[in-house]
This record gives C-alpha cells, sequence and structure tokens, in this order.
C-alpha cells in the first residue's frame, strides 16, 4: 500500500444529517440515523429566453431556492427522531438541518446549515422494501430574536 | 465578468456529544443554562445523544455537578 495517498470521493452513506432540538443560539444536533437518500436543489432558477432575430435562446437567472427532500426508514416502536420531523411538519414549525460530509465530531466536516419547513410526505409500505416516508423541505422565512434572517450556509466545524 | 461572488464557508463551533438524561444532573444552572436544558430535555427522549457546542457544555460543567462528557457516548 503506498503511504501519502488519501481517498477524494465519498459516498452517501458517509453523509451525516442531523436536526437542531436545541435553541437557535445554542443548538444541540441530534441526529437522523434512518435518513437516507438526501436530495438538495441549490441555485437559481434560469429563465429561458426567445430573443429576436438570434438563432439561439438565452437564458437570465431568477430566484435563488433552495429546497430538497430526504427518505426516512421507519422504525419499530418508538422511534423520538420521527415523531419530532412529523410534529414539525403538522405544526408547521422550522427545522433547521444540517448535512456534513463527515460526523459532526469530526474537525473539517463541512455541508450545510439550512432553515426549512417540512413539506407534504408521501410514505411507502412494498412488498419486501423497508417502510419508508420521504420529507419534501423548503427554506423557511425565517429570523432569529435579534430579527435577522436566517439564510442557507455552508458550513464546516472548526 | 465583473463581480466575483466566492462561496463562503461559515467555520462553525466544534460540539461534543452528551446523553440528555444527564442534564438533569447537572446544578447551580444559571436561569438561560436551565431553560435551555429544559428545551433539550422536551425535545428529545432521555436516551438520546445530542451533540453540543464545547465551550457552552463547559459552561455547564463549571458549578459543581456531574460531567457530561466523562464516558464516550456513542451517537
Amino acid at each position: 500500500m503506498a503511504s501519502g495517498l488519501s481517498r477524494g470521493a465519498y459516498s452517501g452513506r458517509e453523509t451525516k444529517l442531523y436536526y437542531n432540538s436545541g435553541t437557535h443560539a445554542v443548538p444541540a444536533w441530534t441526529e437522523i440515523p434512518r435518513g437516507k437518500n438526501i436530495q438538495v436543489n441549490d441555485g437559481p432558477a434560469l429563465s429561458e429566453i426567445e430573443f429576436h432575430g438570434a438563432s439561439s435562446t438565452g437564458n437570465i437567472p431568477g430566484y435563488d431556492k433552495f429546497s430538497g427532500s430526504y427518505e426516512y426508514v421507519r422504525k419499530r416502536g418508538t422511534d423520538a427522531v420521527y415523531a419530532a420531523l412529523k410534529s414539525a411538519r403538522r405544526n408547521k414549525n422550522i427545522v433547521v438541518l444540517r448535512h456534513l460530509n463527515q460526523d459532526i465530531s469530526v474537525s473539517g466536516a463541512d455541508g450545510w446549515d439550512a432553515p426549512v419547513l417540512l413539506g407534504e410526505s408521501a410514505s411507502t409500505a412494498n412488498g419486501g422494501e423497508g417502510v419508508m416516508e420521504t420529507f419534501p423541505f423548503g427554506k423557511a422565512d425565517a429570523f432569529d430574536s435579534n430579527g435577522d434572517s436566517v439564510e442557507v450556509e455552508d458550513v464546516v466545524i472548526a | 465578468m465583473d463581480q466575483v461572488t466566492t462561496n463562503k464557508r461559515v467555520k462553525v463551533k466544534p460540539t461534543v456529544a452528551i446523553r440528555v438524561a444527564d442534564l438533569k444532573k447537572l446544578k447551580g444552572l444559571s436561569k438561560e443554562q436551565q431553560e435551555w436544558c429544559d428545551v433539550v430535555a422536551t425535545n428529545n427522549p432521555p436516551g438520546q445523544v445530542v451533540h453540543v457546542d464545547k465551550e457552552f457544555v463547559g459552561s455547564l460543567q463549571s458549578k459543581p455537578g456531574v460531567k457530561l462528557t466523562d464516558e464516550e457516548v456513542q451517537g
């Protein structure tokens, strides 16, 4: 084995998803250990313009958007994480998600923090597959106690 | 290009893992600290492990009481 080499790519299973179960000022990050297939759409919507006299179309950027979804594999019996997520969705509470490329305890782990609202879920129970629920989310219009807007941030653990 | 905006990454504080049940054992907390502990205990079952700012956990342990991070907790 050659020394001085490190792996570049990483897989989805190595990433970790958390939600804040504390306060905004002092977060307490609870892992969502049964989450999978985390998908995020981030960036501006593009509007295609058909210019008169031009041979090809061009695009202009519209509003930035942050939204996505993750699947949650249901657990038999008590499942506090699922209960918390379901409660947040039912009550339309803002959930701050953190998705990192490593465990939160690792210095240098990076990813994003996002205040989101959870939307209409679809759940599936099919044959031999695990029973799952899909949680779609979209960036919330969120403000902290100082009245400052809370935005999506790319974060790295110091 | 007139303006280049680079993607800024925000450095966030390192965390330590604590078990929610241990928060009840702390003594001599300030009002704000106690309120925070109550929020976390309400939002999580006692056995849940949560990851909290290392400095804040240090301040919770600054008064005589039970250490939160003596045992290694597994997420």
